[in-house]
C-alpha cells in the first residue's frame, strides 16, 4: 500500500509539470497582457519597463523556468492584482475564509442529503421521496447565485433581517452556506437514493434477508457499505470544487475568500496567480482521486489497487 | 454651505492672462476664471486652517458620530490609492485621490479653483507656469508640503523602471518628459522643479501650453519623504500611510473594505464634514442590492433594470441624479488603414444609417443624448448643433453613398464583428440596436463580440491595430479641448485615422495664446475636419446617472449653471469641491 501511495505521489508531481505546462502557455496565449488597462496606448518605452520589471520581456520557455524554479523554492511570485502581497500570502489569507464556508457547506450538503437520499430510497415511491426528488431536481437547475439572490432580495432587501453580504460574523454565513450547499445537497440525496435503491435489489442482499438477518443488519452491513462505492467514486471529486469556493457565491455575498480570484486572475492576466491556482487545484484533486482510491478497498475488500 | 471663496482680483495683465487661458471654454460653464467682461476670477488668497468642531456640521445635518460615508468600489480595481502610483487602479468610482491636494480642484459648474496652490502665472511665451503653494499645508507626519513633494511625485513618475500607467498624459507637454520616459535622460532632467523658495513651483513646458493649469488637475502629490523612506506604495498600509489631505488611510481589509477617516492634521483650506469613508469592496452586480438595503448611500450608472425600480417608485424617483459625468462620447470606430474603410464614402453611408434619436427613445432613456461630433455639450468648444447635419441620420443619403462605394443594397460588403470592451448592459443593448440600424438601412451584417477588457484594449492600441470594428467610449482628462481632440492625433489610440489639417488645427488651437474666444474658434474648425472626414461614428455622449440616499446630502445637490444634480466629475475626490459639500443628513438609517 505504502508503495502504491509513494507511485501515486510521484505521478501526481508529473502531473503538475504537464498541467502547468499547459496553463502556462495557454495563458500567454490570450490577447491582452497585465498592463494593457490604459485609455490611450502608452509609450513604448513604458510599455517595455513595464514588462522589464515582471520579466515579461523574457522568451516564455525562460519565464516558465523561472517562475518553476521560484515555484518549488515556495516562492510564487507577486500577484499583479495586489502588488503589495505575495502569491503564497494571499492564498494562505483568502483560502481559509472560503473554507470557512466550504466546511459547513459539506456538512449541510452532504450530512442532509446523506439523510434526505436514505428516506426517499426506503419510502420509495412515497409523498417524501417525491418531494426529495423534486427538491433535488430544483437544487441541480437553479443555480446558486440565483438563489443567493432570492435570498438577498427577501432576507435582506425586503426584511431587513441580514446584511446583503460581508465577512466577520456568524450571520455572514447564513445565506451563502444555504445557497452553496443546496446543490451538492440536491446531489448527494440522488446518488444516495439511486444507489441504496439498486443496492437493495441486489441478490446478496436478498440473500441476506433470506438467511434471516435483521433489516437493521441487512442495511448496515450489506446495503449501506456496497451503496457508498457509487458514492464516493461520484460525489468525493465534488469536495475540492467547494474547499476552492465559488465565484459566484463569494461575489453575490462579498465573501473574501479565494473563488473570485480564479476569474479575476485570469481577466487582468495575472500570470503568477493563475498558476498557482491552477496548480493548487490540481493537487487537490490528485490527492483527492487518490483518497477515493484508497477508500475503495476499505469499502469493498475484493478492490485491490496493486497487482497480488 | 461650503466654504469656498474666489477672491476677485481686478488686476489684469498678460501673465495673469495665460492663468486663466486654460479655461478657455470653461466661460461656458457659467462664468469660469475668465469673465465675459474681461475680468478676472482670479486665484485666491491663503485661508486660514479649518479646525472642526460640532458647530461646524451644516444645519439639518447628523451629529459628528454619524457622519459615515457608505461608498461601493469594484473589488478587483482597487489595489492601489495614489494617482501618482497607478491611475487605474484606484479606487476611482467610490473615493479617490483624498490623501493630498492637486495644485488646482473644479466645482461644480467645472470653473478651476486653487487648491494647494494659491495662485498660478504663465510666461510671455506660454511655455513657463510658475505655482505659488499654499503656505501652513503639512503632512500628517509633521513635514510641510512643499515644492519638493511635487517635484518627487513627478520624477518618479517620469521614471522608466517605475513603468507609470499613465506616462502618455505629459508627452509632449512637461519639457524633457518624453526623453525621460524613454530612458534617453534623466527624471531630474524634466521640466518640474522647485522655484526661488520651497513654495514655488515651476513647469517647463515643450510647447506654449495654456491648458497646464487645467491639466494639472491631475496633481496630487505623494509624500517626497515616505516616498525615499517607504517607496511608492506607503499608502497602502495604514502604518506607514500618511496624508496631506482631509483624510487618511485607516482600514484595508482586502477584498472586504477600505477606510478613510479624517485627517485630523489637516491644514488645507476646505471643510471636512464626513467624518469616516467606508467604501464597500464587492462585485458591480451587487450594488444596487446594497443599495437598497441601505448598505450604501451611492453608486454610479445602475443598470436599467434598477433605474426601472427606482422610477417606477414616486419615493425613490429623487434619489435619481444625473450628471455629464466626464463628458464621455461613445463611438464607432474603424481600421481605416484598409478596405472597406479606408474609403470615405463607407464611413458616411456608416454615419448616416445610425438613428441616435431612436437610440435615444428606446433604449438610452437618461443615460446618454445623441451624439454627432465628438464634443460633448457643454464642454468647451462643444458645437453639437451646428454640426449635427455632418453626420445626421438619412437612410437613403446612406444607401447611396454605399452603393456610390461599390455595395449597392450592402451588395459584397464583408460580414463584421463590432468588438465590444467589457460592455455594460446598456452597452450592449446600444451596441444590437447598432447591428440592427445597420442592418435595416444599409443591408450589412454585423455581429457582435464580447471582449474582455484586457484583451480588447491591447487589440485596439496596437501599432497597426487588429480591430477591424470596435465600439467604446473615451471621456475627458481636464477641461481643455486639446485633450479630447488629442486621442485622434497620429501614433494615439486610432492612428489608422491620420488627417494632416485636423492635427495641425487642433495643435495651433492647443498652443494659441490670445483671445480664448478664438481658440475655441480653432479647436471648432478642427473638430469639424475630423467629423467630416468620419474619423468616427459619434453614437451618444453618455450621462451619468447615480442613485444617492437623500441623507447623503450638501450643496452638492442643488442644481448646477445647467441644471444637473449629483456628484460632478472629478466627483469625491480633492480635485473637486464635492468632498468638501457633502454630510450625512439627520434622516440617516442609524448605520
Amino acid at each position: 500500500m505504502a508503495g502504491y501511495i509513494l507511485a501515486r505521489l510521484l505521478s501526481l508531481i508529473f502531473v503538475l509539470f504537464v498541467v502547468s505546462l499547459i496553463a502556462f502557455f495557454l495563458m500567454h496565449a490570450v490577447p491582452g497582457g497585465p498592463f494593457d488597462l490604459g485609455e490611450r496606448r502608452l509609450p513604448e518605452a513604458t510599455r517595455q519597463a513595464q514588462l522589464e520589471k515582471y520579466g515579461l520581456d523574457q522568451p516564455l520557455l525562460v519565464q516558465y523556468g523561472k517562475y518553476m524554479w521560484h515555484a518549488l523554492h515556495g516562492d510564487f511570485g507577486v500577484p499583479f492584482q495586489r502588488p503589495t502581497e505575495t502569491v503564497t500570502g494571499l492564498i494562505a489569507d483568502r483560502w481559509p475564509v472560503t473554507i470557512k464556508i466550504g466546511i459547513p457547506t459539506i456538512i449541510i450538503g452532504y450530512g442532509l442529503g446523506t439523510i434526505l437520499g436514505v428516506i426517499a430510497a426506503i419510502r420509495q415511491n412515497s409523498w417524501i421521496d417525491y418531494l426529495v426528488t423534486s427538491v433535488g431536481t430544483l437544487g441541480l437547475t437553479v443555480p446558486s447565485w440565483v438563489i443567493g439572490t432570492w435570498l438577498i432580495l427577501i432576507l435582506s432587501v425586503r426584511f431587513g433581517w441580514l446584511p446583503t453580504g460581508g465577512w466577520g460574523e456568524p450571520k455572514h454565513y447564513i445565506m451563502p452556506v444555504l445557497a452553496y450547499s443546496l446543490a451538492p445537497m440536491a446531489l448527494v440525496a440522488r446518488y444516495t437514493r439511486v444507489s441504496i435503491i439498486e443496492t437493495m435489489r441486489a441478490d446478496y442482499v436478498r440473500t441476506a434477508r433470506a438467511k434471516g438477518l435483521s433489516e437493521n443488519r441487512v442495511m448496515i452491513s450489506h446495503v449501506a457499505r456496497n451503496a457508498a462505492i457509487p458514492w464516493v467514486t461520484v460525489l468525493l471529486p465534488e469536495i475540492p470544487n467547494i474547499l476552492t469556493g465559488s465565484i459566484f457565491i463569494e461575489s453575490v455575498f462579498r465573501i473574501p475568500g479565494l473563488g473570485s480570484y480564479f476569474v479575476s486572475s485570469t481577466l487582468s492576466r495575472d500570470y503568477p496567480l493563475i498558476l498557482a491556482l491552477t496548480l493548487l487545484i490540481a493537487t487537490l484533486w490528485g490527492i483527492t482521486y487518490l483518497i477515493t482510491d484508497l477508500l475503495y478497498t476499505i469499502l469493498d475488500p475484493r478492490i485491490r489497487l496493486t497487482r497480488p | 454651505m461650503t466654504d469656498f471663496r474666489r477672491l476677485e482680483d481686478t488686476r489684469f495683465d498678460r501673465r495673469r492672462m495665460l492663468g486663466v487661458a486654460a479655461a478657455g471654454g470653461l466661460g461656458m460653464f457659467g462664468g469660469g476664471l475668465l469673465r465675459s467682461d474681461g475680468t478676472l476670477a482670479a486665484p485666491s488668497g491663503g485661508r486660514p486652517r479649518v479646525t472642526r468642531s460640532l458647530q461646524d456640521l451644516p444645519a439639518g445635518a447628523a451629529p459628528v458620530e454619524q457622519q459615515i460615508l457608505y461608498l461601493p468600489e469594484d473589488a478587483t480595481v482597487a489595489r492601489v490609492l495614489d494617482f501618482y502610483i497607478a491611475v487605474y487602479s484606484r479606487p476611482v468610482e467610490a473615493a479617490s485621490d483624498l490623501f493630498s491636494e492637486p495644485l488646482v480642484r473644479l466645482d461644480k459648474n467645472f470653473q478651476l479653483l486653487p487648491a494647494s496652490a494659491e495662485s498660478w502665472s504663465g510666461s510671455e511665451d506660454g511655455k513657463t507656469w510658475t505655482f505659488q503653494i499654499r503656505e501652513g499645508l503639512m503632512w500628517s507626519d509633521g513635514n510641510p508640503v512643499t515644492a519638493a513633494d511635487w517635484v518627487a511625485s513627478f520624477r518618479n513618475a517620469a521614471t522608466p523602471e517605475f513603468a507609470w500607467d499613465f506616462t502618455w498624459f505629459f508627452q509632449g507637454v512637461i519639457a524633457n518628459w518624453t526623453e525621460a520616459v524613454n530612458g534617453e535622460v534623466a527624471p531630474e532632467e524634466i521640466g518640474i522643479n522647485q522655484g526661488a523658495t520651497e513654495l514655488e513651483l515651476v513647469f517647463t513646458t515643450e510647447t506654449a501650453a495654456p491648458y497646464l493649469p487645467a491639466m494639472l488637475l491631475y496633481s496630487n502629490p505623494i509624500s517626497a519623504a515616505r516616498l525615499a523612506e517607504h517607496g511608492p506604495l506607503y499608502n497602502t498600509d495604514p502604518a506607514t500611510a500618511i496624508s496631506a489631505g482631509p483624510y487618511i488611510l485607516t482600514e484595508w481589509l482586502p477584498d472586504q473594505e477600505i477606510v478613510y477617516s479624517r485627517n485630523t492634521a489637516y491644514t488645507g483650506t476646505a471643510p471636512v464634514h464626513i467624518e469616516q469613508i467606508v467604501i464597500k469592496l464587492t462585485s458591480k452586480d451587487n450594488y444596487f442590492a446594497m443599495y437598497q438595503a441601505n448598505e450604501i448611500d451611492f453608486l454610479r450608472n445602475p443598470a436599467p433594470a434598477a433605474m426601472e425600480i427606482m422610477l417606477s417608485d414616486e419615493s425613490t424617483t429623487t434619489e435619481v441624479h444625473s450628471t455629464p459625468g466626464d463628458f464621455p462620447t461613445y463611438y464607432l470606430f474603424f481600421d481605416q488603414s484598409q478596405a472597406p474603410f479606408n474609403d470615405l464614402k463607407v464611413r458616411q453611408a456608416w454615419s448616416h444609417a445610425i438613428d441616435r434619436d431612436a437610440l435615444k427613445e428606446a433604449v438610452l432613456g437618461p443615460a446618454g443624448i445623441p451624439a454627432y461630433s465628438w464634443l460633448a455639450p457643454g464642454f468647451p468648444a462643444s458645437q453639437t448643433e451646428e454640426i449635427r447635419d455632418v453626420q445626421a441620420f438619412d437612410p437613403e443619403l446612406a444607401k447611396s453613398l454605399l452603393a456610390e462605394a461599390g455595395f449597392p443594397d450592402g451588395d459584397g460588403f464583408p460580414g463584421l464583428q463590432m468588438q465590444l470592451r467589457a460592455p455594460t448592459p446598456l452597452e450592449k443593448s446600444v451596441a444590437a440596436a447598432l447591428a440592427a440600424m445597420l442592418k435595416e438601412h444599409l443591408n450589412i451584417d454585423v455581429e457582435l463580440l464580447e471582449r474582455d477588457a484586457q484583451g480588447f484594449t491591447a487589440d485596439m492600441n496596437a501599432k497597426p491595430t487588429t480591430m477591424q470594428l470596435g465600439f467604446v467610449r473615451y471621456g475627458m482628462d481636464f477641461l481643455d479641448p486639446i485633450n479630447m481632440l488629442s486621442v485622434w492625433f497620429a501614433g494615439n489610440r486610432h492612428d489608422s485615422w491620420t488627417n494632416e489639417a485636423f492635427e495641425s488645427q487642433a495643435r495651433a488651437a492647443g498652443e494659441f495664446i490670445g483671445d480664448p474666444a478664438e481658440r475655441i474658434a480653432m479647436f471648432q474648425a478642427a473638430e469639424r475636419i475630423m467629423v467630416e472626414d468620419v474619423a468616427a461614428v459619434y453614437v451618444y455622449h453618455g450621462t451619468e446617472v447615480q442613485l444617492i440616499k437623500p441623507w447623503m446630502t450638501g450643496p452638492f445637490k442643488e442644481p448646477d449653471d445647467n441644471g444637473a444634480t449629483g456628484m460632478h466629475w472629478p466627483a469625491f475626490t480633492t480635485m473637486s469641491t464635492v468632498p468638501f459639500e457633502t454630510f450625512i443628513g439627520e434622516d440617516n438609517p442609524g448605520r
